[in-house]
């Protein structure tokens, strides 16, 4: 049986809350675009389904496993991918409470410089080597 | 090919180092001309402004040439190597990709053969370069705050401390627990508005070059200074070898301009500051076996520093802990010099991280299945880290040398890194992972992950032109010109003797100071 990438990406990222799995959320074209324009990731998917289709084994989660096991390099890097192709989804970004976009120029805030929390280590004596 | 006009100085490398000297070359008015291969990044193009950071900083951002492949970028052999190089192209060279974290080395990383008995003592010491350390803290921008116990006393930074945030305090207190030294990084980082770049706003987790200019890069700094003072920058400039008259003195360098047209640039003298892979690469492509290698040392003692990192997750950070920069927090030294109760020689640092952004965190600390979603919202944003980053001792093992088989665009060799993990490294590695275990379980993590030796760790590249003061036993003097070629010069990371246990580029750049103050006391004949 000739599986798709959706079908995979089902299995690799699953529903959550209000979510679907990654297949059904459409992330496959963002993978695609990616892996066209980067050669880090050429090749990657298709090489990848290509090899799942010919594992014989009835089930597709063990099929993956095997993927795994058999091409560790290859499917760290469909992994790589399909997490960032993922993770950039904003919807995904909303669940998970990410602000989508850009890093800049928003950036965040973070509290201010507090010198008290030296007064421990400021107490400790010179102890770099004199020489 | 077309011959130029003839400069008082030519530098070869417009990054940390090469910004630097071409600063102080051109305020004491040399004719000074930089060769840079790559060109000015625009900062609105940079990671940190696109939607698509998380897929660039896999990418086109990458730290790694070898995954970039920009066309500027020369591939380099690594087969042999346990430690990948990291570096980036371009005006500001590493620089537009560093995390700026801005330790110095200790007075004691300049005497190890002499304490400790290994490798071999610096010509210099830790107080030769204290003044151009400070001078370059402010030229770069440096926040941090005196009082540290584990370093000499110094004149105070030009800003106060990053803020060390709920995660680093999180961990100070785990150090004060221990009794275990801490101290705030120093960081070239704006911690207030300064010299006309903005304060950092924390829009963390970078090592993706700053488009805001908070975080100090030479092409926003030293560079845009040099040119004011007369400094002519010249891009896409891609030199492959220094040319030696009959005399045996440099009488300048050919390069090839972006369509491959070739010149030949005349100078009175010649500073390489290409770092300790593309300093040497030069060197060894200029003539067989070697330019200035009577030594036969040009390539060899390249020394990284092994890296290992140990993370803790801790859940009452609330997903938060990836808001400001991402390395710049806190530094311990607890374990930074030799201990006679220890199997290994000299120490470690170490440096704390804070957590990744969500892709990176998928890759890095999740299943995929049914696990991921479980494993993600427990980690996301609630991970700290320890980095071990070890001492490294120099070994001629441990080398670059030309791959004739790895052109680049022009048909330059490129080269072959060999590198192996030393048993010392191998030993303060895993003290270093065992002792940030202690920590972070002291501090209350719920779940701890380990890598005991990083091989994506080649940020730092040093030892390839050793300086001494035997022309048999180094290729470099005290102030960076080569033992064999008197007016030949090398100021990057290449002539550092050993490592240090920290982040080499202060050195780096006060090391640079230091040789072109040498040039301006002494080489006036170097002008025209
Ligand atoms: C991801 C990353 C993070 C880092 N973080 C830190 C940190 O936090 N703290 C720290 O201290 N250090 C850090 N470093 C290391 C730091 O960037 C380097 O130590 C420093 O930039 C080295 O300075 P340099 O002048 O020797 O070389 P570089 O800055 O690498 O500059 C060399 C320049 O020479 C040019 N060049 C090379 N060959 C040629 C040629 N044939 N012709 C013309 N030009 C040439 C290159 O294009 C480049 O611009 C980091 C590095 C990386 C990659
Ligand atoms: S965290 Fe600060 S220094 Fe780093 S990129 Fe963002 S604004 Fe710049």
């Amino acid at each position: 049986m000739n599986h798709h990438i959706e079908e995979i990406l089902n299995i690799i990222l699953p529903p959550i809350e209000n979510l679907p799995g990654a297949g059904d959320l459409g992330i496959a074209k963002e993978m695609f675009r990616m892996s066209n324009e980067h050669d880090r990731y050429s090749g990657v998917i298709k090489n990848s389904i290509e090899l799942i289709n010919k594992i014989y084994q009835p089930e597709i989660t063990e099929k993956i496993k095997i993927l795994e096991s058999n091409e560790p390099k290859l499917f760290s890097l469909l992994l790589e991918i399909i997490y960032i192709a993922y993770y950039s989804n904003v919807d995904v970004q909303k669940r998970i409470k990410w602000r989508p976009g850009p890093l800049q120029p928003q950036g965040f805030s973070i509290q201010k410089w507090d010198e008290k929390v030296l007064n421990q280590i400021k107490k400790r004596k010179e102890f770099w080597k004199k020489i | 090919m077309k011959t130029l006009r003839k400069r008082d100085i030519v530098i070869i490398g417009s990054g940390a180092s090469g910004g630097a000297v071409m600063w102080s070359l051109a305020k004491n008015n040399y004719d000074v001309l930089c060769l840079e291969q790559g060109d000015w990044v625009d900062p609105a193009t940079y990671a940190t402004n696109s939607k698509d950071w998380q897929f660039l900083q896999k990418t086109k951002w990458s730290v790694s040439p070898n995954i970039r492949k920009l066309p500027v970028d020369y591939q380099i052999n690594e087969e042999n190597s346990e430690i990948s190089v990291l570096m980036y192209n371009a005006v500001g060279g590493s620089t537009i990709h560093w995390t700026a974290h801005a330790p110095r080395f200790h007075p004691s990383d300049f005497r190890v053969k002499t304490l400790d008995g290994v490798a071999d003592d610096w010509p210099i010491t830790y107080f030769d370069l204290e003044k151009y350390y400070d001078l370059n803290d402010i030229m770069m921008g440096c926040s941090g705050i005196n009082g540290d116990p584990a370093n000499p006393p110094r004149t105070p930074r030009p800003m106060k401390p990053l803020p060390l945030g709920k995660d680093g305090e999180l961990l100070a207190k785990a150090f004060d627990k221990l009794g275990w030294h801490w101290w705030p990084s120093d960081s070239y980082i704006n911690s207030e508005n300064y010299n006309n770049r903005s304060a950092c706003n924390n829009c963390g987790p970078t090592a993706l070059n700053c488009s805001r200019g908070a975080r100090a890069s030479t092409d926003i700094t030293y560079i845009p200074q040099a040119q004011k003072l007369g400094a002519e920058l010249r891009t896409n400039c891609t030199v492959n070898s220094v040319i030696i008259d009959d005399t045996g003195r440099a009488k300048g360098v050919n390069y090839f301009d972006l369509n491959g047209n070739k010149y030949f640039q005349p100078a009175n003298a010649v500073i390489l500051a290409c770092n300790g892979i593309g300093t040497p690469r030069i060197l060894l492509n200029s003539k067989p076996g070697g330019l200035a290698n009577s030594s036969g040392l040009v390539g060899k003692n390249l020394m990284f520093h092994p890296y290992a990192g140990v993370q803790g997750v801790f859940p009452n950070l609330n997903n938060k802990a990836y808001m400001g920069p991402l390395a710049n927090i806190i530094m311990s030294q607890e374990f930074y010099e030799t201990n006679s109760k220890n199997e290994f020689k000299r120490g470690y640092s170490f440096q704390i991280n804070r957590s990744n952004g969500p892709a990176l965190t998928a890759i890095n600390y999740t299943r995929w299945g049914e696990n991921h979603h479980k494993d993600f919202d427990n980690r996301f944003g609630n991970i700290l880290g320890l980095g071990i980053i070890g001492d490294d001792l120099p070994e001629k093992i441990n080398c670059v040398e030309i791959d004739n088989k790895i052109t680049d665009k022009f048909g330059i060799p490129s080269v072959k890194v060999n590198y192996r993990l030393s048993e010392n490294s191998k030993k303060l590695l895993a003290h270093g992972v065992k002792s940030a275990k202690k920590l972070l379980k002291s501090a209350g993590a719920t779940e701890i992950f380990e890598t005991s030796h990083l091989k994506e760790a080649g940020w730092h590249l040093m030892g390839t032109t050793k300086m001494g003061n035997n022309s048999k036993s180094s290729v470099v003097n005290k102030y960076g010109q080569t033992h064999d070629i008197d007016n030949l010069f090398i100021v990057d990371g290449s002539v550092f003797v050993t490592a240090g246990a920290v982040n080499p580029t202060p050195t780096i750049q006060a090391f640079a100071l230091w040789s072109s103050q040498y040039i301006i006391n002494n080489r006036q004949d170097l002008k025209s």
